[in-house]
């Protein structure tokens, strides 16, 4: 249906969209994030064909998250030794944010909407550790392997700010759904990142902050690594943590 | 289990969650994530994130950073006071 406006008629796009049409829309994206004028300035044509195509283009990624939430969730009933009496699984799932959608592809400017991998996204956290992730990969790539499109084990290369965990990207009806899998610690430390992002506003994920604050994320990541391993810190190690720590502890002092 | 959704609305400057709205409808709930955004485009003080999970409880778990006092699973001492 087109709709007529002051500057004309308005054409909406519509569905299927091409491959060409979502990344236009995630180009323009990446241009008004960086320039508010842009967006203000924007036709209602462009503010169409952008948020027109974004908008069910995400939209189309609940179902197939919630196809493989229903598989990840059998994963983890079969592999979690203590299961909780009221049927709980440690399994929950997001749509990705409009802004960090955007803010994803300022940081990767090679990066096509289209193939983003994480629009929808899930994880589990089984309370048994690391050897419960580990049966729950196997049964990923046993059940789901030849849908298995990309993944990172950062268990083995932990990103830059610290973060481990395993991530496996899967397709399901045409679309990349993202997969985490977390040990209650590793999850614990995100947990305390996002929790210190939205106290400071720093993008501590995108290794934006304070260094004393980036480092000793960085540092509690690997202490808590060794706990999950059963290993225990070196005195070098102690030291420096602790002197992270008194730089870093008036971020955290409640106001 | 059926999935329940939730749609969540983080105020930065408050520090705290001020809006919770719950669905079974994947749907729905995904309609109404997008009129809220578009609502609030341009706001950055807010957060509008849609997640789900089994129940309310596994969302404070797996999603947990939008809900005021939940306290940290494993308590690690090198995440003490964080």
């Amino acid at each position: 249906m087109a709709v007529v406006s002051e500057r004309g008629v308005v054409v909406p796009p519509s569905p299927p969209f091409s491959k060409g049409q979502i990344n236009r829309a995630g180009d323009r994206l990446r241009e008004w994030l960086l320039d508010d004028d842009a967006w203000q300035n924007a036709t209602e044509q462009e503010t169409m064909d952008t948020f027109g195509v974004l908008v069910p283009f995400r939209a189309s990624f609940q179902q197939p998250l919630n196809k493989v939430v229903m598989g990840l969730r059998s994963f983890v009933k079969s592999e979690m030794k203590a299961l909780p009496p009221d049927g709980k699984l440690p399994v929950g799932q997001r749509l990705k944010r409009e802004p960090t959608i955007a803010e994803k592809l300022l940081r990767f400017p090679g990066m096509e909407l289209a193939r983003m991998q994480d629009i929808g996204g899930c994880r589990a956290i089984p309370t048994g550790g690391a050897p419960e992730v580990q049966g729950i990969l196997r049964r990923i790539k046993k059940h789901w392997g030849p849908t298995i499109k990309g993944g990172k084990d950062y268990t083995e290369e932990p990103a830059p700010t610290g973060y481990r965990a395993i991530h496996v990207v899967v397709q399901r009806d045409d679309r990349l759904i993202e997969i985490q899998l977390r040990t209650p610690g590793q999850h614990e430390w995100a947990r305390a990142v996002e929790r210190t992002e939205l106290r400071t506003r720093f993008a501590l994920k995108n290794g934006e902050g304070p260094p004393e604050l980036l480092r000793y994320f960085e540092l509690a990541a690997e202490g808590i690594a060794l706990q999950d391993a059963s290993e225990a810190a070196d005195s070098t190690f102690t030291e420096e943590f602790g002197e992270i720590w008194e730089q870093v502890r008036s971020y955290f002092e409640k106001s | 289990m059926a999935i329940i959704h939730f749609l969540l609305v983080y105020d930065l400057n408050k520090q705290h969650l001020i809006s919770k709205a719950e669905f079974s409808n994947a749907d729905e709930a995904t309609a109404e994530y997008a009129r809220l955004e578009e609502e609030h485009r341009g706001d950055k003080d807010l957060e509008i994130v849609l997640v789900g999970a089994d129940s309310l409880e596994t969302i404070k778990m797996t999603h947990g950073q939008y809900f005021d006092g939940v306290p940290a699973t494993g308590a690690s001492p090198y995440l003490a006071g964080v």
